[in-house]
């Protein structure tokens, strides 16, 4: 059958289906919205409440709870039932409210009650931690029974500088205690609660808690606990971590207001579940080049590096690791072979980047190429459709953005409150220019033709290096597609007190390219700064370029720091190293990064 | 005036049938024959067509529902015109799209000139659309019978143009496995 028998045989149907369309066209047949009460109440009586019922959908999905929840009939006024709500929630689910500040707890050893950000800036005040960019964070947490009380404990573990305790929260006459432990009071944690402690020396040895009055004490166990399946740990949230130099930039968009964008700073957001429909309250978001409503709460915003391409996605946050962890995959704990796997298998989240100096199929190909396991099908307007995904592209008055829409629950029920927000989506008007949209365009990919000394046969060879455009914030390079590893600006990987971007040679690590931006907009400072941070390791000059390079103390390597500035809001320095060795050879893949560096 | 009394004119051969059917159903036809043709002079012209192919039909013909009667001809007619015009046209519209839609769900091979197979595929056709919610069948019909836009289906429902393109999507992947199975596609 082609497409036209099929279209003309659809004539032929019976004349009701007909009839009953045309009603529908007409506005004389409306699809019937099931209303959920308490979603109407919340509206009304608690944000939070409704938000916590959504969330709480957690892996199970949106769309069962919503369901669920929908089929409620209810003798009670709608105030108690938000109430009730808010109360379950908090009862039952309150190792999730303490993580999100949602509960403060005691903790003993400071005698002092603390929401969990709180907690953290206390530990790093006791580290000696003063740049709040680098304060420990909750990275990651388990619910266990640790006493063998029948009730569950929430045991956080932190990330940041230097050896950090784990915190042991429980309830102790219905208030919530936090204890700390440092990693040699308690290691090594089993499902059940068993954990090895060392007291010092012959005092170590598998034990668990046992509640003695308002506190834990360690109990010594007899035997060995070594093959006991681990606590399966679940991430925490930090996923949303905006870094340093990225809050920098998004700052710089705050020019653009939601007044000049002639939209509304915040709006709900409706989406439909099983035939109800849902409003979330949600703020307006303005990107570079482009505007979107997202909920208030329960997504977690992070810009990631998406292939090459600086992106901002947005994750539902519930429907990470939490749930997930701890009833998929109990035989893994190592959190990023989990993380990895949750994101392939569970991913909610809207991800939206601009791509420019390709051509609109050529923009489709690349997504296809950069998902090689999502079996897409291109629909005639262009967008592509997978499982569990959705890509749409939006030609905006600055250019095409790529909207990747990305929910489990898309199978029966389409994109939900994904929809909604890539519905709000908006691009600036051209007015407007913004960092990534508002610059000349560079080619997407390119070649560049390098020299390389081949020792064995005492002779150069010009090779070609393939490399695709990154464009981030404040600034644009090209990287060679191949070989090269990249680390995101997530705040781990740091360089003279400042979050680092670096591309390592997987052939060689110590051949890597850098960008640091800067809080000076001195040339000087700057200069000093490079100077002060290579140290006595490297005997650096001021070059030509305004930069400083030289070889390690050692004679084994080369680094150079150039500088540039971004619109008098701080300057980028360029780093490059690399072996003496790699001069003649890999030292060409940082050359290419750093010659075409460009602030935006 | 009422279809069965229109009808009733045109069995006793009134013209006035002609002009009681354009007074009530001229804009649905129309509506029809523009979204495929997306071109004034060229729906109204369909829209004649209509009339005078319904006029040769009744009698013998008395059908029920009338206007679905009324929108199958104008439909046919309509994308009859189309097919002959389009190669001198550029740009597709909602019928280039609609049909590049539907080139999800079919082999691509002609094979309803055989009148059984025709009646078989369109009644394997109606149990699909039997088995669809209200909404799904509406969304579907609307799309691919009327020719209307996803923006427009949204303005009509009150659903999202994403929960349309995602709704319209699973429909056409449904219909394709339900042809697969049927063996019909």
């Amino acid at each position: 059958m082609t497409e036209m028998e099929l279209l003309k045989l659809l004539g032929d149907i019976q004349g009701s289906y007909i009839q009953q369309a045309d009603a529908f066209r007409e506005g004389r047949l409306r699809i019937v919205k099931k209303k959920r009460p308490v979603v109407t109440a919340l509206k009304i009586l608690s944000t939070a409440a409704m938000l916590a019922v959504i969330l709480g959908a957690g892996y199970l999905g949106m769309r069962d709870l919503a369901s669920k929840a929908a089929k409620e009939t209810t003798g009670e006024t709608m105030a108690l039932q938000a109430a009730r709500a808010d109360a379950e929630n908090a009862d039952s689910n309150w190792q999730q409210t303490v993580l999100r500040d949602g509960i403060s707890f005691y903790s003993p050893d400071y005698q002092t009650d603390f929401t969990m950000t709180e907690f953290c800036a206390q530990l790093g005040s006791w580290m000696g931690i003063q740049n709040k960019s680098v304060l420990p964070k909750a990275a990651r947490y388990t619910v266990l029974d640790m006493d063998g009380d029948g009730q569950e404990e929430l045991v956080v573990e932190f990330e940041g500088t230097g050896s950090l305790p784990r915190l042991v929260l429980g309830r102790f006459d219905g208030e919530i205690y936090g204890f700390i432990y440092y990693i040699r009071q308690m290691n090594l944690i089993k499902q059940d609660g068993v954990f090895y402690y060392s007291g010092g020396i012959g005092n170590r040895g598998w034990g668990r808690l046992r509640r003695d009055g308002g506190e834990w004490v360690t109990e010594e166990l007899e035997g060995d606990y070594s093959d006991a399946p681990d606590a399966v740990w679940t991430q925490w949230v930090s996923l949303g971590t905006v870094t340093e130099s990225d809050a920098t930039s998004q700052n710089d968009n705050e020019k653009v207001t939601p007044e000049l964008l002639m939209r509304e700073a915040s709006d709900d957001l409706a989406f439909w579940v099983d035939g109800a429909e849902f409003a979330v309250s949600a703020d307006l978001f303005i990107g570079d080049g482009y505007s979107l409503y997202i909920p208030k709460e329960g997504w977690v915003h992070e810009v990631i590096d998406y292939h090459g391409t600086a992106a901002d996605r947005w994750a539902y946050a519930d429907q990470t690791l939490e749930e997930f962890g701890r009833n998929n995959m109990p035989e893994v704990t190592d959190r990023e072979t989990l993380r990895k796997f949750y994101d392939s298998q569970y991913p909610t989240r809207l991800t939206v980047l601009f791509r420019p100096g390709m051509d609109d199929q050529a923009i489709r190909d690349w997504v296809m190429e950069a998902n090689p396991n999502w079996d897409m099908t291109q629909n005639a307007r262009g967008a592509l459709f997978a499982d569990g995904a959705t890509v749409e592209f939006l030609r905006t008055e600055t250019g095409v953005f790529i909207c990747i829409m990305e929910t489990p629950a898309f199978g029966t029920e389409g994109l939900g409150i994904l929809g909604a927000m890539y519905g709000s989506f908006s691009g600036w008007p051209r007015g407007i220019p913004g960092y990534l949209t508002g610059v000349s365009d560079r080619d997407a990919e390119t070649t560049f033709m390098m020299n390389r000394y081949i020792e064995a046969e005492q002779r150069w060879e010009e090779y070609p290096v393939d490399c695709r455009l990154y464009r981030t914030y404040g600034y644009s390079t090209y990287i060679p597609k191949e070989g090269v590893v990249f680390r995101n600006a997530d705040g781990e990987v740091r360089y003279g007190g400042y979050a680092a971007s670096i591309w390592m040679l997987e052939k060689n690590v110590n051949v890597w390219f850098a960008v640091v931006k800067l809080d000076t907009t001195n040339f000087s400072e700057a200069i000093q700064w490079g100077l002060s941070t290579a140290g006595s390791d490297y005997n650096l000059y001021e070059d030509k370029s305004g930069g400083v390079s030289g070889d390690s103390a050692d004679g084994t390597q080369f680094l150079s720091i150039s500088f540039q500035e971004k619109d008098f809001n701080g300057i980028y320095a360029v780093i490059r190293n690399y072996p003496i060795a790699e001069t003649d050879n890999l030292s060409a893949y940082v050359k290419i990064m750093a010659d075409q560096f460009q602030a935006e | 005036m009422e279809d069965e009394q229109i009808l009733d004119l045109y069995f006793s051969r009134s013209e006035q049938a002609i002009g009681e059917t354009a007074a009530k159903y001229g804009p649905y036809c129309h509506s029809i024959a523009f979204h495929v043709l997306e071109n004034q002079e060229d729906a109204e012209e369909c829209v004649s067509d209509t009339w005078y192919s319904t006029w040769n039909a009744i009698p013998p013909k008395r059908p029920a529902p009338f206007s679905a009667f009324l929108g199958r001809i104008t439909r046919n007619l309509s994308i009859d015109r189309w097919r002959r015009t389009r190669a001198f046209k550029r740009g597709g519209g909602q019928m280039t799209l609609a049909l590049e839609e539907l080139a999800e769900c079919v082999s691509g091979t002609g094979s309803l000139e055989n009148d059984i197979i025709r009646r078989e595929t369109l009644a394997a056709v109606e149990r699909f659309l039997g088995q669809l919610s209200v909404a799904e069948r509406n969304v579907f019909l609307c799309r691919y019978w009327y020719l209307e836009s996803t923006q427009e289906i949204a303005e009509h429902s009150g659903f999202s143009q994403t929960k349309i393109r995602t709704m319209l999507h699973r429909l056409r992947g449904r219909l394709d496995t339900y042809l697969e199975k049927e063996g019909l596609r």
